[in-house]
């Protein structure tokens, strides 16, 4: 397929035909490499043309090389940026900007605006660097009016908004399988030289929970679960070599929610902080009670989904919280109605960091454009 | 040879852009009937996600998912989808009466626009299955592809109540297995068929840390697999996010 490219220089396209290309494959000749290594007699002989003519193909495709070769270097050397100034300072702080092959993962509770931290992230992405975000769907989530929503708040024009929202390419994958089959595919375009693939270098998954949750029950299916999360987390590490950062959306349960008994029950190695939890399931006896549960009652422990294995894939795990509010009364309702029932405040705070210190905090603000 | 493979079966990642998308599928909603409501879901609640109804008894739920069922019925000519609806019943509590009344009100409302639209037409058009238990209920949503198999125009299938069925079973486990399991099937329907599923869910008190909050029954993961979430209050308002604390008030 390389080979092809030779064929776009201009001496290539007079000098060589398709049969010349075959001929080339045969003799073991199958990337622009193997060509411009090759003998110069030997491929004078093997395509009956003349010697200068080969040096003058593997000039031209010596300039083609470097081209492209500047091209992906500027790319590469940029940091992207979050685009959210307040996060961009406090992420520079803990060695953590936002640059090629991160692997991040944000993780809060459901409500938590954890779509709308990752739609700001593809949109700023799109919109400053005018390059391609492939955002992975794994719930039939993904809606145009929010990100429109964002743009017009932003008071960007109409063309702008275009190119913006042509650069934020959408794809579903709603079991684990298709979520791999996905990773593979980029994978293949990138190293086929697929111009898209290559112009893409930022991956959201929202969420990586929901691809997940089918597999569950028996210890065949929780074999199956670790297998494919393995896989997920192998594919995803090897882009991220190729210089493909990653924004990784999951969930996490607070307090005793049915769903830490559930995990509980699908990880065995998983390991449980609050002895709150451990209470509740008295067959188990891990012993990781240790003496600090005091402090554990008055603060809620967080606990994202998917276990300790994939808590160790990311290189950062950041955990979107609601701060905790002064009151909430309940009314006869129920539930409180007033006006300005949320203030948009959200709190960043670092689980896990392998380029820096854990355990910051940072305030974030939600706001109709996206977070600041 | 890898790549011989993957052409096979191409999976085509960057063709669907965000554009390509807002461009395509402008129509493809199932009006709600509230006018805020439309329009901050962009024209009302989506085919091939779940949508949640959430609130107290007595506040419009069950009205919602009738409508819903009614205005699916919309004729394309008007803008609508032309479908049918499937409705589970889980309470007994299913009225036609309610039903009949809604509709007449809606064949008034596109009198001018679809004088065919009739009233005894759009009742033939809504399914009907009760479901008194959560075995029954399991068995209905797990064969429900075959109800889409003999009328594939259904486009909206409604569970009123999906919380009432499963909170009478008294085993917590049971009940968490049964809940991931019909999400399963729902989200499989959905990635085969154009569908949207609508249930209803109930508030229960839930204690964090040393208060008790008010919050929808059925736990954090359920609440993350569903995709949109409708609060409905004693006051009439509605809001829209899966969070009370974080949810938007959705005004007229």
């Amino acid at each position: 397929m390389d080979l092809k490219k030779i064929l776009q220089t201009s001496t290539g396209k007079e000098l060589l035909s398709e049969y010349q290309l075959n001929l080339l494959t045969k003799h073991n000749i199958e990337t622009m490499l193997d060509f411009h290594n090759a003998e110069d007699q030997q491929l004078h002989k093997l395509l009956a043309i003349k010697l200068e003519s080969v040096v003058k193909i593997k000039n031209e495709l010596a300039l083609l090389h470097r081209d492209s070769e500047r091209l992906v270097e500027t790319v590469y050397e940029s940091d992207f940026g979050t685009g959210i100034e307040e996060l961009d300072k406090f992420l520079n702080g803990i060695g953590q900007p936002f640059r090629r092959g991160r692997v991040w993962e944000i993780c809060g509770e459901t409500g938590a605006g954890k779509t709308q931290l990752l739609y700001t992230l593809a949109l700023n992405f799109a919109w400053k660097h005018k390059r391609q975000v492939l955002f992975i769907d794994s719930k039939h989530d993904f809606s145009t009016k929010r990100i429109q929503d964002m743009l017009l708040e932003r008071k960007m024009d109409q063309e702008t908004s275009e190119k913006a929202m042509a650069n934020i390419q959408v794809v579903e994958a709603l079991t684990a399988k298709n979520l791999i089959d996905v990773l593979k595919e980029f994978d293949w375009q990138m190293a086929d030289g697929v111009q898209a693939a290559l112009q893409t270098r930022v991956v959201v998954v929202d969420s990586l929970a929901a691809c997940f949750v089918d597999l569950r029950g028996s210890s065949d299916m929780r074999m199956m679960r670790d297998c494919l999360l393995t896989e997920v987390a192998c594919r995803v590490r090897k882009l991220a070599v190729r210089g493909v950062a990653f924004v990784i959306g999951n969930i996490s349960f607070a307090d005793q929610d049915a769903g830490i008994i559930y995990i509980k029950g699908l990880f065995m190695y998983i390991i449980l902080f609050t002895s709150f939890v451990l209470l509740l399931d008295y067959s188990d006896d891990d012993g990781v009670e240790d003496g600090n549960s005091d402090e554990q009652c008055t603060r809620q422990q967080i606990e994202p989904m998917l276990g300790a294995y994939w808590s160790s894939v990311c290189t950062l795990r950041l955990s979107l919280e609601i701060p905790e509010s002064t009151d909430c009364g309940d009314s006869d309702d129920g539930i409180v109605y007033n006006e300005s029932q949320d203030d948009g405040l959200r709190m960043v705070n670092v689980l896990t960091n392998s380029y820096g210190p854990d355990g910051d905090t940072c305030l974030l603000q939600i706001t109709d454009a996206g977070m600041v | 040879m890898e790549n011989a493979s993957s052409s096979s079966n191409k999976l085509n990642l960057f063709n669907n852009s965000c554009l390509d998308i807002l461009q395509r599928d402008s129509q493809s909603r199932i009006a709600t009937g509230h006018k805020g409501l439309d329009r901050h879901l962009g024209g009302g609640i989506a085919l091939r996600q779940i949508t949640e109804l959430v609130g107290n008894s007595g506040t419009g739920k069950t009205k919602m998912c009738l409508q819903l069922c009614l205005n699916v019925q919309i004729p394309k000519s008007a803008g609508g989808l032309e479908g049918a609806a499937l409705f589970i019943d889980t309470r007994r509590d299913f009225h036609p009466d309610r039903l009949q009344e809604l509709a007449y009100d809606l064949e008034r409302q596109y009198k001018h626009k679809s004088p065919d639209f009739q009233a005894s037409k759009m009742l033939q058009n809504i399914h009907y299955v009760s479901c008194p238990d959560a075995v029954q209920l399991m068995a209905t949503v797990l064969s429900s592809h075959r109800h889409l198999m003999a009328h594939p125009n259904i486009k909206v299938i409604v569970i009123d109540s999906l919380a009432f069925s499963l909170r009478m079973l008294e085993d917590g486990a049971q009940r968490f297995e049964l809940l991931l399991e019909l999400l399963q099937s729902m989200r499989r329907l959905q990635r085969e068929h154009p569908v949207a599923w609508v249930v209803t869910n109930v508030l229960t008190h839930r204690c964090i840390g040393r208060q008790f909050h008010v919050v929808p029954a059925l736990g954090d993961l359920y609440s993350n697999l569903i995709n949109e979430r409708i609060w409905f209050s004693r006051s009439g308002h509605c809001s829209l996010g899966k969070l009370w604390k974080t949810s938007r008030l959705v005004k007229d």
